[in-house]
């Protein structure tokens, strides 16, 4: 029982990530209550303050007060406390996931917040409008509470859920678009080919800043550090009469008439990705060595070595690390350019690769870079140099110098050889009989 | 010589005096090279000693085997280098050898104390060697006096004062003892001697690369005795012994390994080796055959063997076994073949040709006294002599090459002004003994002299008497003891001043004499050692990549080890693109700070940016499509960070790293901000923002500044300028701040741009090289507005009330551009996007405007821009109320332009006509209608003409000629006439040279109809005979008088220029249907 206790308490510390909740006013509490509730319920202790009250701060002596920031505050024009759109960038810069639901009535706060990280709003009084796909019964003549197809989603399971069990999706708000620049931009939900964005309540629409597929309904971005930030145009998207509402989609070749939308299991797993309870993933442990050793050398390799690279991957599943079961983790063996790359063999978690070390010294980095939509980045560099052969370590015999030590060697035979001939015939030069007779044979 | 019968006594007393003699040479060799450590501190100076000195540590740390084997993995990240192999141990193995001495005996004596005093310990053993060396070659008194300059010669203190602790310092030594071996075996010709020198070579091999000076000239020795006919057996077993035992050890150094029997530059020795063999044998066989088959076995013999040779050789080296001879080879015969293909060589100012000022300054008198000590060798010529010749003139020759072979050309030049002024003293002192010693002068002097004495005594005996008066002998001596003593005094300053700079500490002097210690090197290095990372990686230009590895023990990317000319050409990229092609290629290679050397503040001469033609030139050389030396010179071709900098120098990385922040600074009271000491003008661009770097460090003289390689930014935040639906509140802070981060005087050409015609972009020199032509030849952009007149492209023009709608675009953050493709034709016009961004690497030229508007060019309907004469007189006609027709009866108007233009030279119109296109250009016309009309003769006409046809290519002016001989009617000439002239003989000509591909821009004909000028009938004519000749129809109708031209010309159907008096503006309604333009013209 008491062991039951201690992993209770340990569960619940790594669960219990503090969220801040920002709303207009404190009548979210009533809006959203079942959006709240679901977060409250997996764990995580909220905060629900208005975004204009006076007292509103993120960090206290420079450490985070909150993990995560939900902002359900469309209309602020500016934030209290100290908060203020940079305040928020500095919270993301320093690891704070940040969770932000616009609408047609956005305030300047929202939008320089959006520009800080690479996105844009459309300007306050717009809405994206689709004349094919907006919900007949909620809707109230301008096509602007739309209904989502599952096409419209990221192919990402861990950021959207499953989407193939998703009921469609209503949303109602202002567009979003993502700068040119943004490299890192995840277009999360996006509008459809009709859709687009424009003041409901003009008579003439004049090219749209935003249109098409171009058009964000959620985007959203993990950032270098792997904090997570997702922006939507739809605060309603999250509310409890969206969750609970039935949707008839104005389009025809949308089958459910009258289904129970799926708002909830959307905002449900969206928001799951940005508290980062899913698609989290660490090192655990990394080790590279000679086969049939344990342990790397002290100082390097030598060319053509034969090595073991192990990592060990893990992944955040219900608040507890697992083993990490993706089998397309890469290895690279990098010196500018990679000399090896190859897929790591997953066994419950633990990669190994098996492999014979390039026959160029240098220095050289095993590297595993893994980038997947949804996971956070691994990134993990292992340096270690590749020296050349030792003097000693060259073979001793080559077989095509074989003639030259045997030339070598006929030399010296024959030197000494020679000598003692030499030696031998200057003696007998003087006294055997054998030399007068060829020295009387040249006379003649 | 003759020392055999001087007495015992005396011989103790000779040995006793040359022993003190060289003791003392030694000392003070040894001395005269403290300077640096008395200036400054005992430390290794410049570049290469410090790897020598990190070598020699690690040598001594890790004993000899490791240090062998030893991969550097610091030097090169991340290639690394494998320092036993290639590297030359003799100066390591050295110290290593002392320090382990030393340390056995008990003296603890740290390592770098014996690197720093190890040159100067050397240089008296040089002394000795040089003595023994000149004894060998002329008498012990001549080898006195060698040992004696070469202990104090400035070409030699150059490189082994304290601190200097290079190869060359060990090298020197093992030369002349390598050479004195050989001169003594080949006088004895015994094995032994031959086999000593053979191993004195091989510590020269292990010691310096310039040992293949050694192995090639000590056969050329043998060559020039074998051709000399002094072939002798001492000759074949010194040789011989000495090849087969230097070739077999030399390989025995790893760094050296197999290349003396694979590389060209050792195959003379070789080929010396096998003729020694041949000549061996012909002299062997020569007293044992006849006369006649001796000739045979010669002549055919050595044709045969000679020629296989030379077979076997091309052979072998076009197999590959036998590497051709190297560029550092080629660049000793041909001074300008390193600069075209090896820049990395050509930038070592120490390879650079040797100017005359540094032979006297390095060898003072004894480069004046060498030619005469020569000329006793050849007049008094034997086999050793033939060697020093030989030494001496192709020292000379090499010395002349390079300025570092001094080195090399400094012994042979003591031995020999130790011969001439040894033998000079023989001659002249002999009867002086008594005189001899002069009380002021130095020590050594004085023993010098003292042996010379004792040599004289004995010389007496060979009774070699002439006639030189006493007095005569008496001046010369003392004349030669002057110039020794200024040799010593000139040595000693030149020691002091010159060669005793560590150059990593640099020193000033104040007004008033104080010295100034610029510690700024070591600064740096120190800091990055205390404050970088470990295995922090820093890339800086090779030339301080040592000096990091020793101070700093950081990992560098390049240094003065320039093997990987590669990996060199990489770091000279990055430094010389913009900010972002170098922070890829830093991603790329792991570089986590850079260092840059910049002596602008102090003028400091030897920094970065002085350096930064070489880094560009090497980049080039490896990549061409990227770097190109041009773009970093100014328009007018200079190498310049001033004002006139290109928009490529000011862009890049070394730009903006040496000169970041420095526009804040004032080095002087007087002195505007960014003034630049070394190069002495103020800095072309002033307000540098780094976008991917920042500053880390700046030493407190500036001289090295470390900048670190930022990390990408962790969210990706749009800037202003790509924020597309704006926000209009603006409050906060943060939209302020991005608004101030704005540079707002960035460098700017002109705000107005002209259009220039499509046809002429592409002759505008923009083809020069179309090897490596970028796809867009330019890309204007930061315009404000651009006019367009029209924006569609079937509409070519605007008329009547659409004229007041011209189509402009407009942009308030000067986002606007255009871009022009290599044919001349506009590819993109409007908003400045990524896609633009993306394809700037395929952009020719780029010229940023902040600002400007883009209108286009002029068309300038009416013009005759090529005459002679000026006309203003007529202006006071005019004013005075003369009329049009007044003025030209008056002899003025057109006749008056029209005799000066007759009389002037084609080449004198063309230039005043170039002159006025240039000006038309710079006002914006970029198209002219260009009329003749001056000649009013054949030739005239036709040569005002060609002028029009024949504008230089470089003005980018579109022309449109007009030939316009019926301008008027000259003097002694009718109407019917000149249209016959015209008609009959000028037209068909016109015809016949356009025919001829001549006068290519020769397209309209017009007439001045008017009555008294050409009437209607004539008119009609002319203008349908040129109808005819292909010309389009053009002319000056009712300028004057009505009388009906306009109708006339409107049935032939013009498209021209024609001045119309407004007053008859009526007529234009004859036109209107007719697609032609007309130009109303205001009645004066």
């Amino acid at each position: 029982m008491k062991w039951l206790i201690v992993l209770l308490v340990i569960l619940q510390n790594t669960l219990a990530d503090r969220v801040l909740v920002l709303g207009e006013t404190a009548a979210i509490k009533d809006t959203h209550s079942v959006y709240l509730n679901s977060i409250t319920a997996r764990g995580h202790e909220l905060t629900i303050r208005a975004a204009d009250d006076a007292n509103l701060a993120l960090f206290k002596h420079g450490e985070l007060i909150f993990e995560h920031l939900i902002v359900l505050a469309p209309g602020v024009q500016v934030f209290g406390g100290s908060l203020s759109s940079s305040e928020i960038s500095k919270f993301v810069d320093a690891g704070g996931n940040v969770l932000v639901a616009a609408g047609s009535n956005i305030g300047d706060a929202i939008r320089e917040l959006a520009v800080e990280n690479g996105f844009e709003f459309d300007a306050p009084g717009t809405a994206v409008i689709d004349h094919h796909n907006y919900d007949t019964s909620l809707d109230s003549g301008d096509h602007t509470t739309l209904v989502i197809n599952k096409n419209q989603l990221i192919n990402a399971q861990l950021i959207v859920g499953d989407a193939s069990k998703l009921k469609p999706v209503l949303f109602r708000g202002i567009g979003l678009v993502a700068g040119r620049q943004n490299r890192l931009a995840l277009s999360i939900i996006k509008g459809t080919t009709t859709s687009y964005s424009f003041d409901p309540k003009a008579q003439r629409v004049t090219n749209p800043v935003i249109a098409g597929t171009r058009t964000l309904l959620v985007g959203g971005l993990q950032a270098r550090n792997n904090a997570r930030i997702v922006f939507t145009g739809s605060a309603d998207l999250f509310s409890n009469a969206f969750f609970g509402a039935k949707v008839n989609s104005a389009n025809p070749s949308v089958q459910d008439k009258n289904a129970q939308s799926g708002n909830a299991a959307l905002a449900d797993a969206i928001t799951k990705w940005v508290l980062k309870e899913n698609g989290v993933i660490r090192v655990k442990k990394v080790n590279h060595h000679l086969v049939g050793e344990t342990q790397p050398p002290p100082q390097e390799y030598t060319i053509t070595d034969d090595v073991v690279y192990t990592i060990e991957i893990e992944e955040l599943k219900n608040g507890k690390w697992v083993p990490f079961q993706g089998k397309d983790v890469q290895l690279e063996f990098v010196r500018i350019d990679p000399f090896v790359r190859t897929v790591l063999q997953n066994k419950n978690g633990v990669l190994t690769a098996n492999f014979k070390l390039p026959d160029v010294y240098g220095v050289f980095k095993f590297l595993v870079d893994y980038r997947r939509v949804g996971y956070t980045h691994l990134y993990d560099v292992q340096q270690m140099s590749v020296r050349p052969l030792w003097h000693t370590q060259y073979e001793r015999f080559i077989r095509s110098a074989y003639p030259y030590y045997a030339s070598s060697f006929s030399m010296m035979i024959g030197l000494v050889l020679f000598s003692i001939v030499y030696l031998y015939h200057k003696e007998d030069r003087t006294t055997g009989v054998a030399t007068k007779k060829s020295e009387d044979k040249k006379k003649q | 010589m003759t020392l055999a019968t001087v007495k015992n006594s005396r011989l103790g007393a000779t040995t006793l005096l040359t022993f003190v003699i060289l003791a003392l040479a030694w000392f003070v060799g040894f001395a005269s090279r403290l300077f640096a450590i008395v200036r400054f501190e005992s430390i290794i100076h410049e570049f290469d000693p410090w790897f020598n000195y990190r070598a020699t540590h690690h040598m001594v740390q890790h004993g000899f085997y490791n240090f062998l084997n030893w991969f550097d993995e610091r030097a090169w990240y991340p290639l690394g280098r494998i320092v036993g192999g290639t590297v030359y141990p003799g100066l390591m193995v050295t110290s290593g050898l002392i320090h382990w001495i030393l340390d056995s005996l008990n003296f603890h004596v740290h390592i770098r104390e014996i690197c720093v005093f190890l040159a100067p310990t050397f240089s008296g053993l040089t002394a000795i060697a040089t003595y023994f060396l000149t004894k060998e070659l002329w008498s012990p008194g001549a080898g006195l006096f060698a040992a004696c300059f070469i202990a104090i010669s400035p070409g030699y203190t150059s490189r082994s004062v304290a601190g200097s602790y290079d190869n060359e310092g060990i090298a020197i030594f093992a030369l002349q003892f390598t050479y004195f071996l050989w001169v003594k075996s080949l006088k004895t010709g015994s094995i032994m001697w031959a086999a000593l020198c053979a191993l004195s070579y091989f510590y020269m091999v292990s010691a310096w690369g310039g040992y293949v000076f050694i192995i090639n000239l000590i056969p050329l020795h043998a060559l020039a005795l074998i051709i000399m006919g002094r072939y002798s057996s001492r000759l074949f077993v010194s040789y011989t012994s000495f090849y087969c035992l230097a070739t077999i050890l030399s390989m025995q150094v790893p760094f050296v390994g197999f290349q003396p029997v694979r590389t060209s530059e050792h195959m003379p020795a070789f080929g010396i080796f096998g003729l020694l063999q041949i000549v061996a044998l012909m002299h062997y066989a020569r007293n044992r055959i006849t006369r006649q088959q001796f000739m045979t076995l010669f002549v055919g013999g050595l044709t045969v063997l000679g020629g296989l040779a030379v077979v076997v050789y091309f052979a072998l080296v076009w197999g590959g076994y036998v590497a051709p001879f190297s560029g550092r080879f080629y660049s000793l015969w041909d001074t300008g073949y390193a600069k075209i293909h090896i820049p990395i060589i050509a930038s070592v100012s120490e390879h650079q040709p040797t100017t005359w000022v540094s032979f006297f300054f390095d060898l003072h008198i004894t480069a004046a006294v060498f030619p005469v000590g020569l000329w006793y060798c050849i007049k008094k010529v034997n086999d050793e002599r033939v060697f020093i010749i030989l030494y001496a003139v192709s020292a000379v020759y090499f010395a002349g090459v390079m300025v570092r072979l001094m080195l090399t050309l400094t012994p042979a030049v003591c031995v020999l002004a130790g011969i001439g002024f040894s033998y000079t003293f023989e001659r002249y002192l002999k009867d002086e003994e008594k005189n001899g010693s002069g009380a002021g002068s130095k020590d050594e002097k004085m023993y010098d002299k003292a042996a010379k004495n004792a040599k004289s005594k004995t010389t007496t005996t060979e009774g070699e008497e002439n006639g030189v008066s006493v007095n005569v002998r008496t001046v010369i001596a003392v004349l030669l003891l002057i110039f020794l003593l200024m040799f010593v005094v000139h040595a000693t300053y030149v020691t002091s001043n010159a060669y005793s700079h560590p150059s990593v500490v640099l020193q000033s002097s104040t007004q008033n004499g104080d010295r100034i210690i610029m510690d700024d090197f070591r600064e740096a290095y120190h800091w990055l050692r205390e404050n970088t990372a470990d295995d922090a990686r820093i890339m800086s230009w090779w030339d301080y990549g040592y000096q990091i590895a020793g101070m700093a023990n950081r990992t560098t990317l390049v240094d003065n080890n320039t093997w990987n000319n590669s990996h060199i050409a990489l770091v000279g990229k990055a430094m010389s693109s913009n900010e972002s092609a170098a922070y890829e290629i830093m991603t790329e290679l792991d570089v986590d700070y850079i260092l840059v050397i910049f002596g602008g503040v102090i003028g400091y001469s030897g920094d970065d940016i002085n350096k930064f033609l070489w880094m560009v030139r090497i980049a080039q050389g490896e990549h061409p499509k990227d770097i190109r030396e041009d773009n970093y010179f100014s328009a007018s071709g200079e190498y310049t960070t001033g004002a006139a900098a290109s928009e490529t120098m000011l862009n890049c990385l070394m730009y903006k790293m040496s000169y970041y922040r420095f526009g804040e600074t004032r080095v002087g009271y007087n002195q505007a901000g960014g003034f630049d000491r070394t190069r002495g003008y103020v800095i072309g661009k002033k307000d540098i923002t780094l976008e991917y770097i920042e500053e880390a460090y700046t030493t407190e003289n500036w001289l090295v500044r470390i900048y670190k390689r930022k990390k990408l930014p962790n969210r990706p935040s749009l800037k202003n300028a790509d924020v597309t639906i704006p926000i209009k509140g603006k409050k906060s802070q943060q939209a302020k701040k991005q608004e101030g981060s704005n540079p707002t005087s960035r460098h700017c050409h002109q705000s107005l741009i002209y259009f220039f015609a499509a046809k002429k972009f592409a002759e505008m020199g923009f083809s020069t090289n179309k090897d490596c032509m970028p796809e867009f030849q330019l890309l204007i952009t930061g315009l404000k507005q651009i006019v367009q007149i029209v924006d569609n492209s079937d509409q070519q023009f605007l008329k009547g009330g659409e004229m007041k709608n011209i189509k402009i675009l407009e942009s308030k953050n000067n986002n606007l551009c255009i871009l022009v493709d290599n044919s001349g034709k506009f590819s993109y016009v409007g908003e400045f996007s990524e896609e633009i961004q993306k394809k700037k690497e395929d952009i020719g030229e780029v010229i940023e405007t902040c600002g400007g508007i883009a209108i286009p060019g002029f068309v300038d309907g009416h013009s005759h821009p090529v005459f002679a004469g000026d006309r203003v007189h007529e202006f006071a006609m005019k004013l005075a109320g003369a009329s049009y027709m007044d003025v030209q009866n008056a002899g003025g108007g057109i006749m008056f332009t029209t005799t000066r233009t007759r009389e002037a030279k084609e080449e004198d119109l063309k230039r005043d006509f170039e002159k006025i296109a240039w000006k038309m250009l710079k006002n914006g016309t970029t198209t002219l209608e260009a009329k003749s009309g001056y000649g009013l003769d054949i030739e005239t006409e036709l040569k005002m003409l060609r002028v029009l046809s024949n504008i230089s290519p470089q003005i980018p002016l579109e022309i449109s000629a007009t030939f316009c001989g019926a301008h008027a009617i000259p003097k002694g000439s009718t109407e019917i006439q000149q249209t016959r002239m015209i008609c009959d003989e000028l037209l068909p000509k016109i015809e016949h040279e356009k025919m001829a591909g001549n006068l290519g821009n020769v397209e309209n004909i017009d007439v001045f109809c008017e009555k008294g000028v050409f009437e209607v009938a004539t008119s009609r004519e002319i203008l349908q005979r040129g109808k005819e000749a292909g010309l389009a129809v053009n002319f000056h109708a009712e300028e004057l008088v009505y009388i009906g031209g306009v109708e006339m010309g409107a049935k032939l159907g013009p498209n021209g220029a024609r001045p119309v008096d407004k007053k008859k503006a009526f007529l234009i309604l004859y036109l209107c249907p007719m697609e032609s333009y007309m130009t109303l013209l205001p009645k004066l």
